[in-house]
């Protein structure tokens, strides 16, 4: 089972059934996900699958909070200048994609 | 010393430009790894972001990337005038909203409108320390309010306090936090203003004293649900108002004060001599009066449990350290039949054999059916406590108990205590003495700093208590990674999940 530790991407599962693989450094711009693939702290059961699912979050919030972690990763060190893009999702999510990035604390 | 003279503080201007040139491509270095993808862009993107910090005059303080909730926050509060956008919000997903955006602390005006609305009966804010009193003032234009929670409300004004009186009149509970402005005289007349219709008042950090409890006594005799927490100026006599008065002139006052209520009340407009009407106790079903900043006499306290508790289903006298065994011996054994939720946190006067004996007696007294007894107890830092008080105490209420905090109990506590909640009896030399059901329906516990919690004892806890879900065990070393677990169950301030 450790050697799958080594696997540079983690999937991430939605409460509807649609799965993202992204890569590990990507999503551990969300702290939550981070402190889950850390074997360091607790040895979640995530850090040995590699597989980490999100019953109360919707694939299309998902797909967002995924967008929303590239976006991240890319820009993060560039700081809020006029060269980063706004990073743009439809009002009608935005209630259901707090309440997703609270919990994963991004 | 050579280190020293390398900080550039420490430098001419000339030299240390000098010096910030031969360091600066090692600088720059150190984040070009991470920023891979800019590649050789990123020196003049730092550089920008410098100019552009230093022309706003370092005001522009907010120089990350905004995070997610942020933005979605700021998207919300813009387009606040289209909430009916956002679909159907329940009660639930707007109480989660706030909870969101007060621990952001970015409750203020603009996203204050998200949790008003002409239907809603129930309104919750967290956070109001950035609302003023005038933004308060926007609650007024929805009259159909039923229940209001303002926390962290020190902007709130006695004038604006009165007001939600006066124009809400559907206003039937109120919870207040930190509301330092409003003082004891405002406090009194908001409750002569609202008189019957509070059903539910809970006051924390406030400056609630003598005249507003008098108040509250004369005027609120509908209230079911009081809780008055941390006030500085709630001391022991403001509890006796709880009980009929003793003292003359404090009944002549309270007298004084019933009087005038039926005269503005119009209830004695006809007879030329208006009766005064006699003290009535107040039919209280949830009486919260934790951590006091006063010593609360124990005389006091029993007759305030013996005025008010025979509908009592919830107490809460944390903190009270001046109130013997009799209180619960005789005050809560004779007068509250109904009890369900004790908190006695910090009553350091309180022994185990007193516990024990209120237990048994709660037992054998009511003859009840199983399951209508005790459901959440609390006995945090009563010292006194040992194992045959666990013992009595699962005995009469095993099978209705749900939640049970043993915080600190450490001084007399044995693990054979702690057994007792399998529903197995030993003795102090450890011989099973009596078998009974257990706690089957506990779901939390909390055992921090009860040293004799180890692993073998949590074993046997879990197996016996199926629903039991939250486990605290802060400060217990004897509870380590290999301690019983099994889906939704968690261990809350484990040593081996941290060190």
């Amino acid at each position: 089972m450790s050697d799958t530790e080594e696997s540079p991407t983690v999937k991430l599962t939605s409460g509807d059934g649609f799965s993202f693989i992204i890569d590990k450094a990507v999503a551990k711009q969300s702290a939550t996900i981070k402190n889950m693939l850390d074997m360091s702290t607790g040895g979640f059961t995530e850090a040995l699958t590699n597989e980490i699912s999100f019953p109360e979050i919707k694939g299309q919030v998902l797909e967002r909070v995924c967008q929303y972690l590239f976006y991240k990763y890319r820009y993060s060190d560039e700081g809020a200048t006029d060269r980063v893009p706004d990073f743009e999702f439809d009002l009608e999510v935005s209630l259901e994609l707090l309440m997703a990035a609270d919990y994963l604390d991004c | 010393m050579r280190a020293d003279y390398a900080l550039p503080r420490l430098l001419c201007p000339a030299c240390r430009k000098s010096v910030d040139k031969a360091n600066k491509p090692e600088l720059a270095k150190q984040p070009a790894v991470k920023r891979r993808a800019a590649g050789l862009a990123a020196p003049a993107v730092s550089k920008r972001r410098r100019v552009r910090k230093t022309a706003d005059g370092l005001l522009e303080l907010d120089v990350k990337l905004p995070s997610l909730q942020d933005l979605c926050v700021r998207a919300i509060a813009k387009n606040i005038d289209q909430v009916e956008s956002f679909g159907d919000v329940s009660e639930a997903v707007t109480l989660k909203l706030c909870r969101i955006i007060s621990k952001m602390r970015l409750l203020d005006e603009q996203t204050l409108g998200l949790f008003l609305g002409a239907g809603r009966t129930t309104v919750t804010l967290y956070d109001c320390a950035k609302l003023t009193d005038h933004d308060l003032g926007r609650l007024l234009e929805y009259p159909n309010i039923e229940s209001l929670h303002l926390g962290l409300c020190g902007r709130l004004t006695g004038g604006r306090l009165l007001d939600l009186a006066n124009k809400l009149p559907n206003l039937t509970s109120l919870t207040l936090e930190g509301a330092f402005l409003v003082d004891d005289q405002a406090f009194a007349d908001f409750f002569r203003i609202i008189g019957d219709r509070l059903r539910v008042f809970h006051v924390r950090w406030a400056g609630f004293g003598l005249t507003a409890m008098r108040a509250l006594v004369v005027n609120c005799e509908n209230l079911e649900d009081l809780s008055i927490a941390e006030c500085t100026d709630f001391d022991d006599a403001c509890l006796a108002m709880l009980a009929p008065p003793v003292d003359q002139a404090e009944s002549d006052k309270q007298n004084a004060a019933r009087k005038l209520r039926t005269r503005l009340t119009g209830k004695g407009k006809d007879a030329g001599e208006v009766p005064v009407p006699s003290w009535r106790a107040l039919k209280l079903q949830r009486l919260g009066l934790g951590k006091p900043h006063h010593v609360m006499d124990h005389k006091t306290a029993m007759r305030v449990i013996e005025a008010v508790g025979h509908d009592l289903v919830s107490l809460d006298v944390s903190g009270f350290k001046d109130i013997k065994d009799e209180f619960v011996t005789v005050g809560l054994h004779k007068h509250c039949p109904m009890l369900r939720e004790l908190t006695m946190d910090e009553c350091l006067e309180i022994t185990g054999t007193g516990l024990s004996q209120y237990f048994a007696g709660l037992r054998e007294a009511t003859g009840r059916r199983a399951g209508e007894s005790l459901e959440r107890v609390g006995l945090e830092r009563c010292y006194g406590l040992t194992a045959e008080t666990v013992q009595e105490l699962v005995r009469s209420a095993g099978s209705s108990l749900q939640a049970l905090n043993l915080n600190s109990v450490d001084d007399k506590m044995t693990k054979w205590g702690l057994m007792a909640l399998t529903g197995r009896m030993y003795d102090a030399e450890g011989n099973l003495v009596e078998e009974t059901t257990g706690c089957s329906c506990l779901a939390e516990i909390d055992l921090s700093w009860v040293r004799c919690t180890t692993d073998a004892v949590m074993e046997e806890v879990v197996r016996c208590c199926p629903r039991i879900a939250t486990v605290r065990v802060y400060g217990c070393p004897g509870v380590t990674q290999f301690a019983p677990s099994r889906a939704g169950l968690r261990y809350l301030g484990r040593e081996s999940d941290t060190l």
